[in-house]
């Protein structure tokens, strides 16, 4: 039994490693990649002998600095020019580490992670099925697998349904996702010009969703059958009806991320020092939340836009809700969820409010935020000039 | 078997689905076994193996 485990933590290390070194073209990049993952590993050693806020705060600034660069945010040219960007190094995996990465100093700073095998953590942020777009898995819950590996399919059926989720995830990625990525970027002429645009507006969301949703079920059940619990990632989020309610239904793994570790920690420190502000800045707190969930999608300018529209969204509906609370009470708020055709007509606004958010996540977006934003600058130095 | 598509969080159309596969395995192993030449004949079609395989012929 215990051979029998040994060969299947081997099994998913070499092939972690395999699909690490064919991604990773040169030396540099796995060594860098090595210093990234092993940094956290050796504070979580620290953290766990002795724990300090202190060194947690500098380590995760340091660590949101390196990720920074490493990630080329272009708006570092703001305050280095070319100097933090002129590097050419482009790590696997690296958005979804760092976020693994802090929870894990996080977690073993706060005592919820007791044991820290080391084998068990470069599996954890390296295996193959989440490294490369998550979903973001929680330590505990791979620690607790890895001790087994016991496939997840209880009997044959079980099993079966495995297998036809993983060729779902397949269909949905390779046919579904491709074909309305191509619908959306080369529409009938006869479509008109109108058309056209509107074939772009609603199908690129719909690539998008295919496309990381069908990716989610494939790692989901292909881990489950190595005996990895990865958690789900989607629940029909284009029936969300608000922006709050999107976020829950909506790569599930990293609001949940951001609402323990951003969210969460915001609202309590505001609250402990100013708490006659906390009901107030509780928007702010859900705007800066996902506003930096925004941000974290990708490195250009309209990832910014990006991350503002869905931060105001967010806030907008938490200030809604309020709203309602403050004239009607809770039974007023209740009365107003239950009521259906406001129910269907939210939903058909957040979606297309989603729709609109996404238009920032169309390859080439940045070009049209920067043109913009040039425009912007140039109007406002006219009417200051004139 | 219904309720127990419902019980593990399933609901509707996904827990009509499971219970009909449960109860007739042999249908869901030769449908799944169809989906997946469907899928690996769909994906040829994608890529240049089909071009090859198709000049080859």
């Amino acid at each position: 039994m215990l051979g029998s485990l040994w060969l299947k933590r081997a099994f998913i290390t070499l092939g972690g490693a395999a699909f690490l070194w064919v991604q990773s073209p040169e030396l540099i990049h796995v060594v860098t990649l090595a210093l990234f993952v092993l940094s956290g590993y050796g504070v979580a050693l620290l953290l766990a002998r002795r724990p300090s806020t202190g060194l947690l705060a500098a380590y995760i600034i340091a660590l949101t600095a390196a990720f920074v660069i490493l990630k080329r945010y272009e708006f570092l040219n703001l305050v280095g020019g070319d100097t933090f960007l002129a590097h050419a190094l482009d790590l696997i995996g690296l958005s979804f580490i760092f976020f693994r990465q802090i929870h894990y100093v996080v977690d073993v700073k706060q005592g919820e992670i007791k044991q820290l095998p080391l084998w068990g953590y470069l599996n954890y942020q390296l295996n193959p099925f989440t490294l490369l777009a998550g979903p973001i898995q929680r330590y505990q819950r791979f620690h607790e697998d890895w001790q087994t590996l016991t496939p997840k399919p209880a009997d044959a059926h079980e099993l079966r349904m495995t297998y036809l989720r993983i060729l779902i995830g397949v269909v949905k990625v390779a046919f579904i996702a491709d074909f309305c990525f191509w619908f959306a970027t080369t529409p009938p002429e006869a479509a008109g010009a109108l058309g056209q645009r509107l074939i772009l507006f609603y199908f690129f969301p719909l690539y998008v969703y295919f496309n990381f949703a069908g990716y989610c079920d494939i790692v989901i059940a292909a881990a489950s059958l190595f005996g990895i619990r990865v958690p789900e990632n989607f629940d029909r989020p284009y029936l969300a009806r608000n922006m709050i309610d999107f976020w829950t239904r909506w790569h599930r793994t990293l609001s949940f991320w951001i609402r323990d570790y951003v969210f969460t920690p915001l609202y309590m420190a505001i609250a402990r020092v100013k708490p006659q502000w906390s009901g107030n800045l509780a928007f702010v707190c859900y705007f800066v939340a996902l506003f930096l969930a925004g941000v974290w999608h990708g490195a250009t300018w309209n990832f910014v836009v990006f991350g503002v529209l869905n931060g105001a969204g967010v806030a907008a509906a938490k200030l809604w809700e309020n709203i309602i609370v403050a004239r009607a009470g809770r039974k007023g708020l209740r009365t107003y969820l239950a009521n259906k055709p406001i129910r269907w007509l939210a939903a058909f606004a957040t979606i297309h409010f989603v729709c609109v958010t996404q238009v920032f996540l169309r390859p080439g977006s940045e070009d049209n935020v920067v043109a913009a934003w040039r425009a912007l600058l140039d109007l406002v130095a006219r009417v200051g000039g004139g | 078997m219904f309720v127990e598509a419902k019980e593990q969080g399933k609901g509707g159309l996904a827990a009509w689905f499971d219970a009909r596969a449960r109860s007739r395995p042999a249908l869901f192993t030769a449908g799944l076994v169809l989906l997946a030449a469907a899928v690996t004949i769909g994906l040829l079609f994608k890529t240049d193996a089909a071009i090859i395989l198709y000049q080859g012929f």
